[in-house]
């Protein structure tokens, strides 16, 4: 099993991303947790890039500050949390999430910038260090993203530490 | 003796604020950790109301001006003082109970959705 950091270029974060699923996405399940982009709107981005968004599970963050009653549709893979200041419910849902997928899954964490603006950076390096740690136990891979502007923070010095890789595109 | 008698109401009104402190730390903790919701934070004000309450209680005793029974005194010794520490600390318990019933909606959110994708993909 492999954490993986990738830091991206604000301007390149889309593209980068779109990237990186279209390789994983054959061949894994994707729990992705989005914290900056609605579900639809990555929907919609993903299917006219050809991503196999069957494969993809979404933790959506964001959706709910927009529409408090939005809901999934029943063939829609996708769960609405209140917000990305809740790192319980986060972390609830992807437990819950990878628990019951296969053997080949990744975790998907968009993104570490986003997360820091909603939360203390000490709660969120705890909320890191143990969700890098619980997805090594649970046989997951995890590539956690994040802005290129951010890397000289606590919260990122501190993931660094504790990932496998730290992949700067 | 009478020493004894003024002394240990005085050292456990100040253990009372304390611990009253201490529980204000791992409330707004809580909070934090949690991110509850803020209702959590009405929890805060029982624990102010209840250090008051011990220094009424002190003032009472220790005062010869104030009659005691059948007064507005033992009024509000009796009653309204654990009634006002009482009711912030179950809205708080309400707004906790609350917080912590959405995340059991969201394990069985998730395991469901996850379980028909999981169909779907078959």
């Amino acid at each position: 099993m492999s954490t993986l950091l990738y830091i991206l270029k604000p301007e390149d974060y889309l593209a980068e991303t779109i990237k990186i699923l279209k390789g994983v996405s054959k061949d894994y399940v994707v729990i992705y947790v989005t914290t900056n982009k609605l579900y639809s709107g990555l929907k919609e981005v993903f299917l006219k890039n050809g991503i196999n968004i069957k494969n993809i599970f979404f933790i959506d963050c964001v959706s709910k500050n927009v529409d408090k009653n939005v809901k999934a549709k029943e063939d829609e893979n996708v769960v609405f949390l209140d917000s990305a200041s809740n790192l319980t419910n986060i972390s609830i849902a992807i437990i819950e999430s990878i628990k019951v997928t296969g053997n080949k899954k990744i975790l998907f964490l968009d993104s570490l910038s986003t997360l820091a603006l909603f939360n203390d950076v000490k709660v969120l390096q705890k909320f890191s260090y143990y969700i890098v740690n619980e997805m090594a136990v649970m046989g997951c891979d995890t590539a956690i993203l994040t802005l290129e502007s951010d890397m000289d923070k606590n919260i990122v010095e501190m993931v660094k530490s504790i990932v496998d890789q730290v992949i700067k595109l | 003796m009478e020493l004894l008698m003024t002394l240990i109401p005085v050292v456990l009104t100040l253990t009372i604020f304390v611990i009253g402190i201490l529980g204000v730390k791992f409330a707004l903790d809580i909070y934090k950790y949690n991110r509850s919701s803020k209702g959590w934070l009405s929890m805060l004000i029982t624990l102010f109301i209840v250090p008051i309450w011990a220094l009424f209680r002190i003032y009472i005793i220790s005062s010869s001006f104030v009659s005691y029974s059948n007064s507005l005194a033992e009024i509000l010794d009796i009653a309204l003082f654990p009634l006002l520490a009482l009711i912030p600390l179950v809205v708080g318990l309400w707004f906790m109970k609350k917080n912590f019933e959405t995340f059991e909606i969201t394990k069985n959110m998730t395991a469901n959705k996850i379980s028909s994708m999981k169909k779907g993909r078959r």
